[in-house]
């Protein structure tokens, strides 16, 4: 990769991730502030802006510092540039966001100890079953292809593409080779699905009747649809490059390899901007009668505003108090098992790049 | 979803959770809200949206399959029953005036005040009057 599309794709994923951070306070729920229960009138209270303020100041200079540092070793010519300005810009939000969270606790609320259920079975939230099989038919689809075209795989054929098109990554007739990026990508969606059915099956909703009961569910719906999206992109880019390993000749479409995963990106961020958490950015959410303080669960039980930890709780997937989507109960045990699967597919990655080489 | 097929618990009561949930429900059943053949969500689904531990939800469950209003069969959940009203003999209506007055005076030490604590036992009064 040369220094100027990495450093243009460099910029733009920590300016994506900066201002993310910055527009968060404003989407969470209103009684949630920077992770702490609160009454909602903080927010326009001095105390309220003050904090939002300093919060904004202090991830503006952590954002340039990064920006900065990005540039720098970028253009030094050092390949990790990309990943360690990245990595000093998380650090440094979350510090910031830490920071924030201390300065938001004295002003706790106590959450509401009354908690309510619906006495019908619950509704089925999850795409149909057709359609979540797609990304794996798929997948098996292009795997008996490849077995079935075998003899005219070459020897050695191309699975990456620089930004300008050109391959710079060579994969051998293999097993590995051939079929890694296809078990990858399959155990990808395998994960992927496995939290789609934690979320649909193992959350609760913290409202069950009204205008906050409905924003939920649409939000859940919107949150499951965007993960088997992610499902489809991620098998369909596989698919493609396992693809062009038979007609290795033909050019890669590169800008859709690019594309799909950038149109993807941007989806979810304008979902959870317009929905925000637990649908709590639409219409009437939370302001409708009957309006509870809090999201049922209590702030002892969330370690640094971001892991809950809490071991009575049934619940296996819990709507995050700060950032987009749901996080795991740690103390759930469930939650080793969904670890356990994170950590199988980040071995599989490197078990597939040894199968390449430049 | 019918707001009147809502049930609430408070984890801060000193009363138990089953019994809580379980008074929950059989108001639901007395009031009619329940009918006979109505389907109630499984243990594990109600645990998991009242945030309580799943055996919590199955001894309510019990509870009101022991006084005839739920049939409990493995699969299919819990099922409403019709259940004729037992006749009420001597004990249980000394056991009702009992927990009524404990009651009213626990509201009336918490600081509801008589007159408040009457207008409610006389809106109770005249729902069951009018059936």
């Amino acid at each position: 990769m040369t220094v100027m599309p990495a450093l243009v794709v460099g910029l733009a994923l920590q300016l994506l991730v900066g201002a993310f951070a910055f527009l968060l306070p404003d989407r969470t729920r209103p009684d949630l502030f920077f992770a702490v229960t609160v009454d909602p009138g903080i927010r326009g209270r001095l105390e309220g802006r003050t904090i939002v303020a300093r919060y904004r100041r202090e991830t503006a200079i952590v954002i340039a510092l990064a920006v900065v540092l990005l540039a720098g070793v970028v253009r030094a010519g050092e390949p990790w540039g990309l990943a360690a300005g990245l990595f000093v810009e998380l650090a440094g939000l979350s510090a910031t966001y830490y920071r924030a969270h201390r300065r938001t606790l004295p002003f706790a609320a106590a959450s509401t100890t009354v908690r309510e259920s619906a006495l019908e079975p619950g509704t089925a939230v999850l795409p149909a079953a057709w359609v979540q099989a797609g990304p794996f038919a798929l997948l098996a689809g292009l795997a008996w292809y490849l077995q079935a075209h075998w003899n005219l795989i070459p020897e050695q054929f191309p699975v990456h593409w620089n930004l300008a098109g050109q391959p710079d990554r060579w994969a051998s007739r293999s097993v590995s080779g051939v079929y890694g990026g296809l078990i990858v990508s399959g155990a990808v969606c395998l994960l992927m699905l496995g939290l789609s059915w934690g979320i649909a099956r193992w959350t609760r909703p913290i409202n069950v009747s009204g205008p906050a009961a409905v924003s939920e569910r649409r939000f859940k719906r919107a949150m499951l649809r965007l993960l088997l999206a992610a499902e489809y992109v991620v098998s369909g880019i596989f698919a493609v490059v396992s693809w062009s390993s038979v007609h290795s000749t033909r050019a890669i479409p590169v800008w859709w390899l690019l594309t799909a995963p950038l149109a993807f990106v941007a989806t979810t961020m304008l979902v959870l901007l317009r929905m925000g958490q637990g649908g709590s950015r639409l219409a009437g959410a939370v302001s409708g009668a009957g309006a509870i303080v809090g999201d049922r669960t209590d702030d002892r039980h969330w370690k640094a505003g971001v892991f809950y930890v809490n071991g009575d709780d049934p619940a296996l997937f819990v709507e995050k108090r700060f950032g987009g989507g749901y996080t795991i109960n740690m103390a759930h045990p469930g939650a080793w098992l969904i670890l356990g699967a994170i950590v199988a597919v980040v071995v599989l990655v490197p078990w597939l790049a040894r199968a390449y080489h430049r | 979803m019918s707001d009147t097929s809502i049930i609430q618990i408070d984890t801060a009561s000193s009363v138990a959770i089953y019994e809580q949930i379980a008074n929950a429900i059989r108001a639901h059943l007395v009031a009619g809200r329940l009918q006979p053949g109505a389907l109630l969500p499984p243990v594990r689904e109600l645990a998991l949206n009242l945030g309580v531990h799943h055996n919590t939800v199955a001894e309510a469950y019990r509870t009101l399959a022991r006084e005839g209003w739920l049939d409990l069969r493995r699969k299919r959940g819990a099922v409403v029953l019709a259940r004729e009203a037992p006749h009420a003999t001597a004990a249980a209506e000394r056991r009702f005036t009992r927990h009524l007055g404990e009651l009213t005076a626990k509201a009336l030490a918490d600081g509801v005040s008589p007159a408040t604590a009457a207008r409610h036992l006389e809106a109770i009064a005249a729902r069951l009057r009018n059936g």
